[in-house]
C-alpha cells in the first residue's frame, strides 16, 4: 500500500520528531486520532442524512463503510512506526502477567537461571578482580609493561643503568618508571613485623598520576642517588593497622630491615601499588634497595636486575609505535654493551595483559579459559531445562497461542511475545545470579582468606567485587540465555496449526514428532553437558584425594615452623648465626620441646633454592645447561626432628663446618638419576662448574615431597649443611610432646626476648602447612569448585530427566490406557516409557565422553597424580550419571503405569 | 451503486492524497468525498486505508498536519503538503505517467 519508489527521501529529522511526539505523547496522539476519525464518521453520518437516510440507517451504513475502527487505529499506529516500544511494553506487561500466573514454576525456573547465571557471575568477578580491572590510576589504559626479554631465561626486569637509558631514549612514552617489589622487616618502638614494599623511582607517583592522602609522595629524580636516607611513603591499610591511622607519622623515622627511613607521607586508599594483586604496606625510595639488600651492584651493573618497568605511552603514539621504538633503543642497547645485554629485547605489554606478571601471560589464558568454560556449561544446562519447561509449557499454551493467531496476531508477533517473556524470565535469573553470585564471591573469599592468611602474611588483595564489567558479562549471559531458551517455544508458537490447535481443544497425545525431536536433542544434550562437568569434577576429587595421600617423607605431626629473616633486623652473617644458635638452644630447653633444628626452608612451605649440579667427571658442552635441582640448608638435628629416614651412610654432624671438606646428603631419586647403580657415597658433585670446588655425598635419605608444591613423583633434592651455607632466612622445626600450638606463644617471646626488632615471618604447625597454599589448599580448592559445579550439573540433569519422562507419560495417558485395556502388562508400559528415556541418556553419554576427553586435556597440567582420560573416573562417574538418569526416569514412568485403563480412557 | 468501483491498485491511495492536497489543505473525509467526486466516484477511499495513509506520509515528512476550525465552525485536522511532499508528488505523478504508458503499450501491442 505504500508508495515506496526508489527515489523516496526520508527526511530524517521530521521521521524522528514524529516518533518521538508518538511515544511520549502517546495519549494526546491517540486521543486526537480518536477526535479525527469521530469527525470524519459524523461527517459521513450527516452526508447520508442528507441523502435521505434515517439517522440509525445512516449510522449503520457508516460502521460498515469504516470497517473496525479498532482496525483502523491498530494500522495508523503501525504507521506511526511507535509500535516496536509500544508492543515491547505491552509484551512486557503480558509477560509479567503470564510468569504471575504460575508462581511455583516462575520460582523454579528463575532459580535455575539464577544458579547458572551466578555461577558465572561470580567465576567471572575473580577473573574480572584479576585480569581486567584497571589500575585505580589517570589513564590507565595508557599504562605499559615494557619486560626485558634476555635470550635466554625467563627474566623481565631491567638493571637501574639499562633503565636509565631507556628512559633517557624512549621518545614513545611521556613517562618512565620503575618499581622493584620485596619484603623486609619494619620496626617501629620495639615493634617488629613483615613489611611489603615497593621500592619506587622518584616520577613513580607523577607518572601514575597518584596524588598524597597526607604528607607527600616521591617526587621525579628523588632517591636516586646512592647512599641517602631512604624516604618512605606508607599504604594506606599499612598506615591504618600499623600506625593507628596517626597523621603525625609523617616526618618521623622508622627501621626498615634494620636501616632507619623517613616517612614522607601517605598513599590514597584506592592505590595498593602496581604488582598484581598484592597490597604494598609502603613505598620506599629507590636508595633504599642496596642498603636493605644484598645487591650492592644495584646502580652500576648491568646484570643486576631488579626493576620492574613501567612507561605512560604519549598521546597519540600507538602501541605498535611504542613497539617499534623499543625494539630500536634495545637493538642500540645491545650494540652498547654486548657483554650484558646482547639479545636483549624489550617487549612493550598493556599493563592489564601482562598481569600477573609478564613472563607467566602465556598461561593465563589457558586457566582463564577453562574456569570460564565449566560455569558456561552449568549455565547451558540450566538453560536447557528452563528451554524444556518452556516447551512443554508451549504446548500447554497452544490454545491460548492459537486464540491470539486467530486473533490477528502474526507469526512474528507471536514469535516477540514468546522472546519477551523469556528475556523477563533470565534476567529474573541474572538479578537472582548477581545476589547468588556476590554471596559466593564473599563467601569463598573470606573462607579464603581465612586459609590463606594462616600460611602467608603477605597481603594478598584480590578485588573480586561487581562492577559494570561483570554487570556487562551477566547481562551478556541473560540476554543469550533468554533468547536461547525462549527461541524453541517461540519458533514452535509462530508455526502453530490454528485449525488442529483451536479444534482439538489441546487434546494432549497429539503432539507431533517435531516437538519430540527437539526436546530429545535437549536432552542429549543435558546429559552430555553435565557428564562433562562430572567427569571435571571426578578428576579434580581424584586429584584432591591422590594429593591427601600422597607420600610426605615426613612426619607432620607434633611440629611447629617458625621461619625469620636475620636481614629484616639488619643483622649480618656472623651475628645471623649466633642469633640463631642462641634461638635453638633456648628453644629446646623449653619444657615440652623435643627436638628443634634449622633449615633454609621446610617441604611445602615456599619454594627451595635451587643451582646446576655439575657431577664430578662428567662434561657438560659448554652450550648445555646442567640440570637445576632443588636443595636445602640443614643443621645436624634437621633430619631426625622431620623424621626424615636415612637409607644410606651418614647425617651431618658438628665436624661438618665451614672450614672442613663440604658435604652433602641426596635423596634417593638424585642418587639414581646421576648415580645409576653405583654406591652415591664418596661420590662427588660441585653447584659452581665442572671443575669444582665440589662437595662429597656422605649420605643418602629417603625420597619425600621436597619442593614447595606438592608432588606425585618424588623429585631429585639434596642437602647441604647449614654451618658450610649461609642464608640469613632461616625456618626452625620445633618437634613438640604437646601440641604444637600451644608453643606458639612460647616460642614467639623467646624470638622477641633475643631480637626486638625481627619480624616473625611465619609461625605454624606442619599440619597446617600441608594443609595450606604450597600443600592441599590448591587441590582442594578446585576440587570444591569444580564438584560444585558437577554437583549442580547432575541436579539439573537429573531434573530434566525427570521432567521430560513424566511429561511424556501424562500426555500418554490416554495411549496407556488403552495399551493396558488391550491386556499390556505394567512391565511392558514401564519399557514402552523408559526405553527412549534410556536411549537417550546413552547417545548423551557417549557424546558427554568425547566431550570430556577434550575438555580434560586442558586439565593435565593442574592435576596431581591423576591421567586427565583416567578410566576409572570415566567409567564410575558414567555410571553414576546413567543410574542417576535411569532412577530420574523409572519413577514417572513407574507413576504412569498405576493409571487405572477406565481412568486413563476418560481423561480429558 | 457500487457497481463501477474499481479497487485502488497498490501505492495509488498515497498519491492521490498527495495530489488532493495540492489544490488545498484539507481534513481526512474531504480528501475522500473530493476523490470519490473527481473520480467521478470510481475511486472510493476506504476510510480504513485512508487514516493509516495519512499518518504514514505526515511521518516522512511529506504532509503536515494542524488543528483548525472547518466550514461550519467544527474543529477538524488539517492536512497540507509539504515542500518536500511537492517534490515528492512530482516525482510520483511523473512515475505514474510512464507506468500507465508502458501498460498502456504493452497492453495494445497484445491485442
Amino acid at each position: 500500500m505504500t508508495a515506496e519508489g526508489c527515489r523516496v527521501e526520508v527526511p530524517l529529522i521530521s521521521d524522528l520528531l514524529y516518533r518521538l511526539r508518538a511515544l511520549f505523547r502517546r495519549k494526546s496522539v491517540e486521543s486526537e486520532l480518536d477526535d479525527e476519525l469521530r469527525a470524519h464518521f459524523d461527517r459521513q453520518v450527516e452526508k447520508h442524512l442528507r441523502s435521505g437516510l434515517a439517522l440509525e440507517e445512516a449510522r449503520r451504513q457508516t460502521r460498515v463503510e469504516f470497517g473496525g475502527i479498532e482496525q483502523v487505529k491498530e494500522e495508523c499506529r503501525d504507521a506511526r512506526g511507535v509500535s516496536f516500544l509500544e508492543t515491547a511494553i505491552f509484551d512486557l506487561r503480558y509477560g509479567m502477567r503470564m510468569l504471575g500466573k504460575s508462581r511455583a514454576l516462575t520460582a523454579t525456573l528463575v532459580i535455575t537461571l539464577a544458579l547458572g547465571i551466578g555461577v558465572n557471575a561470580a567465576i567471572f568477578s575473580v577473573l574480572n578482580g584479576w585480569l581486567l580491572r584497571p589500575l585505580p590510576v589517570r589513564a590507565p589504559d595508557r599504562i605499559m609493561v615494557l619486560a626485558y626479554h634476555p635470550k635466554e631465561g625467563h627474566d623481565s626486569h631491567f638493571s637501574y643503568l639499562d633503565f636509565l637509558d631507556f628512559q633517557k631514549q624512549a621518545g614513545a612514552f611521556s613517562d618512565v618508571f620503575a618499581y622493584a617489589p620485596g619484603a623486609a622487616g619494619l620496626s617501629t618502638g620495639g615493634h617488629a613485623s613483615e613489611f611489603s614494599y615497593s621500592a619506587v623511582t622518584g616520577n613513580y607517583f607523577s607518572a601514575l598520576g597518584v596524588k598524597p592522602l597526607l604528607g607527600r609522595l616521591l617526587l621525579p629524580g628523588e632517591g636516586e642517588t646512592p647512599g641517602g636516607e631512604p624516604l618512605l611513603v606508607l599504604g594506606y591499610a599499612c598506615w591504618q593497622e600499623r600506625f593507628g591511622a596517626d597523621a603525625s607519622v609523617v616526618s618521623s623515622r622508622v627501621l626498615i630491615n634494620g636501616k632507619s627511613a623517613t616517612i614522607i607521607g601517605v598513599a590514597p586508599k584506592e592505590f595498593h601499588g602496581t604488582f598484581f594483586a598484592f597490597d604494598m604496606d609502603g613505598y620506599l625510595s629507590l636508595d633504599a634497595l642496596p642498603q636493605i639488600g644484598d645487591s650492592s651492584g644495584f646502580w652500576t651493573d648491568r646484570r643486576d636486575r631488579t626493576l620492574w618497568v613501567l612507561g605512560r605511552l604519549k598521546p597519540g603514539i600507538s602501541l605498535t609505535q611504542a613497539r617499534s621504538s623499543a625494539d630500536v633503543i634495545a637493538g642500540r642497547l645491545a650494540a652498547q654493551y654486548p657483554a650484558t645485554d646482547s639479545d636483549a629485547a624489550v617487549r612493550v605489554i598493556p599493563e592489564r595483559l601482562a598481569r600477573p606478571a609478564p613472563f607467566v601471560t602465556s598461561f593465563v589464558p589457558v586457566i582463564a579459559g577453562l574456569f570460564l568454560v565449566l560455569p558456561a556449561l552449568v549455565l547451558l544446562l540450566a538453560c536447557l531445562n528452563v528451554a524444556n519447561i518452556l516447551l512443554v509449557r508451549a504446548t500447554v499454551r497452544e490454545r491460548e497461542v492459537a486464540i491470539r493467531a486467530a486473533l490477528g496476531a502474526g507469526r512474528r508477533r507471536l514469535i516477540r511475545q514468546m522472546l519477551t517473556e523469556s528475556l523477563l524470565l533470565t534476567l529474573l535469573g541474572g538479578i537472582g545470579g548477581v545476589l547468588l553470585g556476590e554471596w559466593a564471591i564473599s563467601a569463598s573469599g573470606s573462607m579464603l582468606h581465612s586459609v590463606t592468611s594462616t600460611t602467608s602474611n603477605l597481603a594478598y588483595r584480590l578485588d573480586s567485587s561487581i562492577d559494570w564489567r561483570v554487570l556487562a558479562y551477566t547481562l551478556g549471559a541473560v540476554v543469550m540465555s533468554g533468547v536461547f531458551v525462549g527461541v524453541w517455544p517461540a519458533l514452535r508458537a509462530g508455526r502453530v496449526d490454528l485449525n488442529r490447535a483451536l479444534h482439538e481443544g489441546g487434546r494432549s497425545d497429539s503432539a507431533g514428532p517435531g516437538r519430540h525431536r527437539i526436546r530429545s536433542i535437549l536432552l542429549v544434550a543435558q546429559v552430555a553437558g553435565s557428564l562433562m562437568l562430572l567427569i571435571v569434577a571426578g578428576l579434580f576429587v581424584r586429584s584432591l584425594e591422590r594429593a591427601e595421600h600422597v607420600y610426605l617423607g615426613f612426619d607432620p605431626d607434633h611440629l611447629l615452623n617458625v621461619m625469620m629473616d636475620v636481614r629484616q633486623a639488619g643483622y649480618d652473617e656472623t651475628r645471623g648465626r649466633s642469633f640463631y644458635r642462641e634461638l635453638d638452644s633456648r628453644v629446646r630447653a623449653l619444657p615440652g620441646v623435643q627436638s628443634t633444628s634449622l633449615g633454609f626452608t621446610v617441604p611445602v612451605s615456599i619454594p627451595s633454592p635451587d643451582a646446576p649440579i655439575y657431577v664430578e667427571g662428567h662434561l657438560w658442552p659448554p652450550d648445555r645447561q646442567p640440570p637445576q635441582i632443588s636443595f636445602n640448608g640443614i643443621d645436624a638435628a634437621y633430619l631426625a626432628t622431620l623424621r626424615v629416614p636415612l637409607v644410606e651412610g651418614r647425617v651431618f654432624g658438628d665436624s661438618d663446618n665451614e672450614t672442613a671438606q663440604p658435604v652433602a646428603i641426596v635423596n634417593q631419586t638424585m642418587a639414581r638419576k646421576f648415580w645409576p647403580n653405583e654406591d652415591p657415597i664418596g661420590k662427588r658433585f660441585s653447584l659452581k662448574s665442572s671443575s669444582g670446588p665440589f662437595v662429597e655425598i656422605v649420605g643418602v635419605a629417603r625420597d619425600g615431597q621436597s619442593s614447595w608444591m606438592l608432588s606425585p613423583d618424588p623429585q631429585p633434592y639434596f642437602y647441604l649443611p647449614l654451618a658450610q651455607n649461609y642464608d640469613s632466612s632461616v625456618a626452625m622445626q620445633v618437634r613438640t610432646s604437646v601440641p604444637p600450638q600451644s608453643m606458639i606463644m612460647e616460642v614467639q617471646k623467646q624470638i622477641h626476648d633475643l631480637a626486638p626488632d625481627l619480624p616473625i615471618l611465619d609461625i605454624h604447625t606442619m599440619q597446617q602447612t600441608v594443609h595450606g597454599l604450597g600443600g592441599l589448599l590448591i587441590f582442594r580448592l578446585a576440587a570444591s569448585l569444580a564438584g560444585v559445579m558437577g554437583i549442580l550439573g547432575l541436579v539439573l540433569a537429573t531434573v530434566g530427566v525427570y521432567g521430560v519422562v513424566s511429561f511424556s507419560a501424562t500426555q500418554r495417558t490416554r495411549e496407556i490406557g488403552i495399551r493396558m485395556a488391550l491386556g499390556a502388562s505394567r512391565r511392558d508400559v514401564l519399557t514402552a516409557i523408559a526405553r527412549k528415556a534410556l536411549a537417550l541418556t546413552l547417545i548423551g553419554t557417549t557424546a558427554g565422553l568425547a566431550g570430556a576427553v577434550a575438555l580434560s586435556r586442558l586439565l593435565g597440567s593442574m592435576l596431581l597424580g591423576v591421567k586427565p582420560g583416567d578410566p576409572l573416573t570415566f567409567v564410575s562417574v558414567s555410571l553414576i550419571l546413567a543410574a542417576v538418569a535411569l532412577l530420574a526416569s523409572f519413577i514417572p514412568a513407574r507413576r504412569a503405569t498405576k493409571v487405572d485403563p477406565m481412568v486413563a480412557l476418560r481423561h480429558e | 451503486m457500487p457497481n463501477q468501483r474499481i479497487d485502488l491498485p497498490q501505492g495509488t491511495l498515497d498519491l492521490l492524497i498527495l495530489k488532493t492536497l495540492a489544490l488545498e489543505p484539507q481534513h481526512g473525509w474531504a480528501i475522500s468525498e473530493r476523490i470519490q467526486q473527481i473520480s467521478s466516484d470510481v475511486l472510493r477511499v476506504q476510510q480504513g486505508s485512508l487514516y493509516p495513509a495519512l499518518h504514514r506520509l505526515e511521518r516522512r515528512g511529506w504532509i503536515k498536519a494542524k488543528w483548525g476550525a472547518s466550514e461550519n465552525n467544527r474543529r477538524a485536522k488539517y492536512y497540507e503538503l509539504t515542500r518536500s511532499g511537492c517534490r515528492q508528488l512530482e516525482a510520483e505523478e511523473s512515475d505514474w505517467r510512464r507506468l500507465t504508458a508502458a501498460v498502456g503499450q504493452v497492453l495494445s501491442i497484445a491485442d
